[in-house]
Formats: structure tokens, C-alpha cells, sequence
């Protein structure tokens, strides 16, 4: 490699590159062809963000509830262990899916690569499937306490001698370490929750890229409040009582909406005018704002807040009514982001946006790109063949 | 040794031999056999089996010659609108320059092979590497098709194949083992690609520069040296005469990886703010209830 010394440089002033003076800001664009390539993910990766969130969401939960919760979250550590192990079985496969070549997907344990976030998750996702395997079979073994229970479930069919190794076998899952598992599971559900915001600001997609570092912490809120939301789910449906327990969970994924809340406000505001028109305009604007952001995040909350005033019979709809628009709003949000970034890549002017000052360089806020309009139209054709006049 | 392309876009006359000479040496399959209509460039991109690409620029209303004033993307266009809105008057009277001309610009865009490369950085499974002649290599024996670097490329330059694989320029990997030089370069017939070590390429680059300022062409300019950019200098890089997204290249280029360690710490602090909230909850709503 050479250094800008070894490099001949010719006389004066680097040229302007370019015209200069007011138009040299317009935007030009290659026969309005994208600058970049978009994401070529299926469904199954948005799907994955929401998956892996509610997982991530539900084992952090679990986790604090076991360790702090004492006895009366005995139900919501049940749910959260289960829920995790499912949901850390579908995930995997959905990313395998998407794979182009998806017997390759051991590839991605070669190495150990920080840069990388998709590396860096596929460990945590590893990593999370062994906790929460461990944990719900932990969870098996004490939900069958006794052999005679163990022996109606497993045992009237097959010998005795297997039901003997059965039995040996749940003897063992029940003296696995609960707590410091616990704690492990809990810290690789934050990673889970938050790495995938990483991963996608770390790409040239416009609306992604944007977010810099806002996009880790609103993907680990969302996966708070839509774990957080499952859990409470569960509760109601399961749970014996509306109790204590209940309430708390509630509580949780109140604050990971406004969490989210600030975030998604905070991310609009960042954005300049071109890369956030995706969130605005067409079907995924319409989704991200009226779905993920006015259902999934403000009316939940806001429902959350009417609680205080309402007696205890509309409460519980209202608290139910809270979690189910929180957690169908985180999923309308994974895609919208996911989508609407699909639709910013294929923008040249975005691109533009995006890269016009140097790195570190804020680019013009909306205050000072309204001042700065520019007065033609961003998207124009090149070939505008005059008329032959003779 | 660090080898690349130096494309010197003014000597480019939009042949695309370096096209045909890479689909023929790579064995890469034909993309389409549409008309674009757009002008005569119907490769449009760059791609999975289109690792190289002519651009073609049509400027019309034409140029203030060598002060890089393009008429045809500028007020070229709002001229060339006014005439067509406010009926005909003579378009080259109005927008001047010497002699009113069009302008083609063409330009032999290829994979920039970037000292700090985003698709190299985002390959989770490491199966984009940096090879002896400090090109970013892509094994295909390796690659699984994640996809991830298909976005982090600030260039949009690798995609992946119908095999579900991720392809981009190889800067003829096979061709360099046995001391030949990439098949585009072999076949340009202008000597606008030129292939050879990157302190000599950018040395002769520099000197092509400064003769073009010499003859009047001051808008000239090297893209991807010295750029001081995240991506670093380009081992393939560009003589250009107009601004970069004239040519659907980003004036600034990004390396996405440098949103990664300030996300991690981001997220790591919203972590430790929602764990404290949870804490907070379970201890503080028992003492409550």
C-alpha cells in the first residue's frame, strides 16, 4: 500500500469535483438507478427479528423473575423457559431457510468475527439454544416431580427399564445449576435482543444506516416490550389469578414501549427528509406509522395509562388488550423497518443523502435541508431529448 | 505486492470488450437481451455475473468544457425542460460553453476491491478474504449465502447468483497466479483499464491527471485515492471529470462496520438501562404489593 506521500500530486488545489455554486448539491442520479443492492432476505429474516425479540425479550424476563421475582412468578419463569425453547427451535430454522446454500450454515461457526454481527449472533443464537434447552428440560424435570408422575407420563406404555432411565435421566436435569444458567440465559436474550439492530445499521441500506447506533437499542426495546408482552399473554391465558406477578410483567413491557416510544420518536427526528420517505409514503410508511408506531406503541401505552383510573374488571381487558397490541405492533415493526429499508436501498437519492459528508460528519438536519431545498425536482431522467428545431 | 485497476474514464470510448472479455474468461452467463432505452447502456448494473459494467452518460445541451460544468445533469436539463415547457429556442446558445456539445461520458465500472472492504468486514462466515494481491477474494467454496454482504457493500457491487451464492470480481485471482493480467484490462483496447502494481498505477494516474489540467480539462479528478473516507483507498479506482453520482457512485463512501463497536456500546448501555428498569420492578413492586 502507499501513503499520500509516495503519491505524485499535480500543482494547486484539489478541483472541485464537479460544478460548483448552488447546483452542485442537486441531486443526480444514474438514470434514477440504484447506487446500491438491497437486501435479497425473504420473509423469513423480518419474521426471524420478531422471533428472536420476543425470545430474547421473554428469556431476560424469565431470568430477572427467577432470580428476583421469588415464588409468586413461578408461573411466568414456566412460561418464559418454555417459550424460549421453542422459540430458539424455530429461529434457527428460518435463518437456515433463508440461506442460499442452508446445508452450509455450520460456516458461519468457523470462525469468531466481531466486525461481523451476523457472526457474532449466530454464536449468541447458539449459545441462547443451549441455555434455553437446559432450562426447559430443568423445567420438564420439576414439572414432573415425582417418578409416579413420570411414570404416567412416560412410562405406562414402554418397559420399566426405561422408565427407570427416564427417571434417571430427569433426576439429572433437576440438579442443573438454575440460577447461574438463569443469568447467562438472561444476558444472551439482551445480545439476542439487540444485536440484530446492530447488524442491520451496520449496512449501506439508507434507513438503517441512518439510525447508527439508535438501532441496537430500539430493536433490544422492542424485544422488551413484545417479550415482555408474550409473557403477559401467557399469563392471562394460563395463569390462575391476575395477580402481583402479573401486574409486574405488565410493568416491564410498559417501560419497553417507552423505551421504544423515545426511540422510534428519536429515530424519525434523526433521519433526513429522502431516507425517511419510505417510513412516510407507500404501504410500510402506513404500516410502520399507523401499525408500529399509533397501534403497537402509543395505544398500548396509552391503554396501560387508562388502567390507573379504570376499575378492576375493564383493567384486565385493557391489560390483555395492551399486550396483544404491543406484540402483533412488534411484528408489524420488524417488517416495516425491514421493508421500507428494502424500498430506501433502491432510492439513488437516499444513497446520496446518506453519503454526502464525510464520516462523522452530521449530515444537514430537516431544519436545514427545509432552508436548502432545492428547487428542482430530485427525480429527473437525464435523457430529455430536445425537440430539433432546425 | 498490492495489485489493481486504475480506469481512466476519459479514455474510455464504451466498447465493452472488458465486458465480453470477463463473461468469456469467467465463464459467466449472459444477463439479459433487453433494451434499456435509457441510452446504450444495457447492462444497467453490476451483478452476479456481470463483473464488469460500461456505464454510459448522455449530456445533452452541452458542456462548459474542462470547468466539469455539466450542463446536461444541471441547468443543462432545467434548459433543455424550459425549452421543452416554454416552446423552442436554440439550446446551445442558451447553455453556451464552447461550442454547446454533448457530452458522452462512459465509464468501466467494476468491484473496487476497498482497503477496508464493507462486504469482506460483514461475511460472517469468513468466506471473503483478502488475497495475496490484496484483492477481496470471494471463495466459493465457503460462502453460504447469507446475503449479508449483498447490503454492506457501499458500492452495490456484489450479489448474490442464481446458485445462491455471493459473486463479484475476482480481479481474475486465476489470471494473477500465472503472472497475466485481468482479462478486462488484457482486452480494453484504449488502455483505459489498466492493470499493474498500486503505487505505480497511482503514480501514472496522478501525472494523467495533472496533464488533463494542463490541456484545460480541470474538472478531472482521481476517485478512490486519498479519499480519506472509512472505506480507504480503492484498489480499483477511477479518473472522473464529473461529480461521482453522475457515474452512480457515492460522493462519500461509508464503511458500514464503523456503526458496529459504537452500536454494540449503544446497545449495550439501553441493556443496562432496561435491566435496572426490570430490577427496579421485581424488587420495588413486591415491597408495594
Amino acid at each position: 500500500m502507499s501513503t499520500p506521500e509516495q503519491i505524485q500530486r499535480s500543482e494547486g488545489p484539489l478541483p472541485e469535483r464537479g460544478p460548483a455554486g448552488p447546483m452542485a448539491r442537486a441531486a443526480t442520479t444514474y438514470y434514477n438507478r440504484p447506487m446500491i443492492k438491497k437486501p435479497t432476505w425473504k420473509w423469513y429474516i423480518p419474521g426471524y427479528f420478531w422471533l428472536g425479540g420476543i425470545a430474547g425479550g421473554a428469556a431476560v424476563i424469565g431470568a430477572g423473575a427467577e432470580l428476583l421475582g421469588g415464588d409468586r412468578h413461578r408461573s411466568t419463569v414456566r412460561h418464559a423457559r418454555y417459550l424460549t425453547l421453542a422459540l430458539s427451535l424455530i429461529c434457527p430454522l428460518l435463518l437456515i431457510t433463508d440461506l442460499g446454500h442452508p446445508l452450509r450454515f455450520h460456516h458461519m461457526l468457523r470462525i469468531v468475527k466481531i466486525a461481523s454481527p451476523l457472526n457474532i449472533g449466530t454464536w449468541i443464537l447458539s449459545l441462547f439454544g443451549l441455555t434455553s434447552g437446559a432450562l426447559a428440560v430443568k423445567q420438564f424435570a420439576d414439572d414432573m416431580t415425582s417418578i409416579q408422575q413420570m411414570a404416567r407420563a412416560v412410562g405406562t406404555v414402554t418397559g420399566s427399564a426405561k422408565v427407570r432411565a427416564g427417571s434417571r435421566l430427569l433426576g439429572f436435569a433437576r440438579l442443573l445449576p438454575s440460577r447461574p444458567l438463569a443469568m447467562l440465559h438472561g444476558l444472551l436474550g439482551l445480545c439476542l435482543g439487540g444485536y440484530t439492530g446492530v447488524l442491520i445499521a451496520a449496512t449501506a441500506v439508507p434507513l438503517w444506516a441512518a439510525g447508527g447506533i439508535l438501532m441496537g437499542p430500539l430493536f433490544l426495546a422492542t424485544a422488551f416490550a413484545s417479550g415482555a408482552a408474550a409473557l403477559a399473554l401467557l399469563g392471562s391465558t394460563f395463569g390462575s389469578k391476575r395477580g402481583g406477578a402479573q401486574r409486574q410483567v405488565e410493568t416491564i413491557e410498559t417501560v419497553g414501549l417507552a423505551a421504544q416510544l423515545g426511540l422510534m420518536t428519536a429515530y424519525e427526528l434523526m433521519l433526513p427528509h429522502q431516507i425517511r420517505k419510505p417510513l412516510h409514503t407507500g404501504l410500510w410508511g402506513y404500516l410502520y406509522r399507523f401499525g408500529a408506531l399509533g397501534c403497537g406503541t402509543i395505544a398500548p401505552l396509552a391503554l396501560r395509562l387508562a388502567t390507573r383510573w379504570t376499575g378492576r374488571q375493564i383493567n384486565e381487558v385493557l391489560s390483555t388488550t395492551a399486550s396483544l397490541l404491543a406484540f402483533t405492533g412488534s411484528l408489524v415493526e420488524r417488517f416495516a423497518l425491514v421493508e421500507a429499508g428494502k424500498l430506501s436501498a433502491e432510492d439513488p437519492i437516499a444513497y446520496q443523502e446518506l453519503t454526502r459528508g464525510a464520516p462523522g460528519e452530521a449530515w444537514p438536519t430537516p431544519y436545514e435541508q427545509a432552508r436548502q431545498a432545492p428547487k428542482v425536482p430530485p427525480y429527473r431522467e437525464h435523457f430529455v431529448a430536445p425537440e430539433v428545431t432546425g | 505486492m498490492a495489485k489493481g485497476f486504475f480506469t481512466d474514464t476519459t479514455l474510455c470510448i464504451g466498447c465493452k470488450a472488458c465486458e465480453v472479455a470477463c463473461k468469456e474468461w469467467n465463464q459467466l452467463p449472459w444477463d439479459n437481451n433487453e433494451l434499456t432505452g435509457m441510452s446504450y447502456d444495457n447492462t444497467v448494473q453490476l451483478g452476479a455475473t456481470t463483473w464488469r459494467h460500461v456505464a454510459f452518460i448522455e449530456q445533452l445541451g452541452g458542456t462548459d468544457h474542462g470547468n466539469g460544468q455539466t450542463i446536461g445533469s444541471h441547468a443543462g436539463a432545467s434548459a433543455i425542460s424550459q425549452h421543452i415547457q416554454q416552446g423552442p429556442r436554440i439550446v446551445s446558445s442558451e447553455v453556451g460553453g464552447f461550442l454547446g456539445q454533448n457530452r458522452w461520458l462512459m465509464m468501466s465500472d467494476v468491484c473496487k476491491h476497498c482497503t477496508h472492504a464493507g462486504c469482506l468486514q460483514a461475511c460472517p462466515t469468513g468466506a471473503i478474504i483478502r488475497n495475496e494481491f490484496d484483492d477481496v477474494y470471494v471463495q466459493p467454496d465457503i460462502c453460504n449465502g447469507c446475503g449479508y454482504c449483498v447490503p454492506a457493500c457501499p458500492f452495490g457491487v456484489i450479489d448474490l447468483g442464481e446458485d445462491g451464492r455471493a459473486w463479484k470480481c475476482t480481479l481474475c485471482y486465476d489470471r494473477q497466479k500465472d503472472g497475466l493480467e485481468p482479462a478486462c484490462a488484457k482486452a480494453c483496447p484504449t488502455q483505459s483499464i489498466l492493470f499493474g502494481d498500486l503505487d505505480d498505477l497511482r503514480r501514472r494516474a496522478q501525472e494523467r491527471v495533472s496533464m488533463l489540467h494542463e490541456r484545460g480539462i480541470t474538472g478531472a479528478y482521481l476517485y478512490g485515492v486519498d479519499e480519506h473516507t472509512s472505506v480507504g483507498d480503492l484498489n480499483a479506482f477511477f479518473l472522473l471529470v464529473d461529480q461521482p453520482a453522475i457515474y452512480n457512485l457515492p460522493e462519500k463512501p461509508h464503511l458500514p462496520q464503523a456503526r458496529v463497536i459504537p452500536g454494540y456500546i449503544s446497545t449495550a448501555l439501553m441493556a443496562v438501562a432496561l435491566g435496572v428498569a426490570m430490577v427496579a420492578t421485581f424488587l420495588l413492586g413486591g415491597r408495594q404489593s
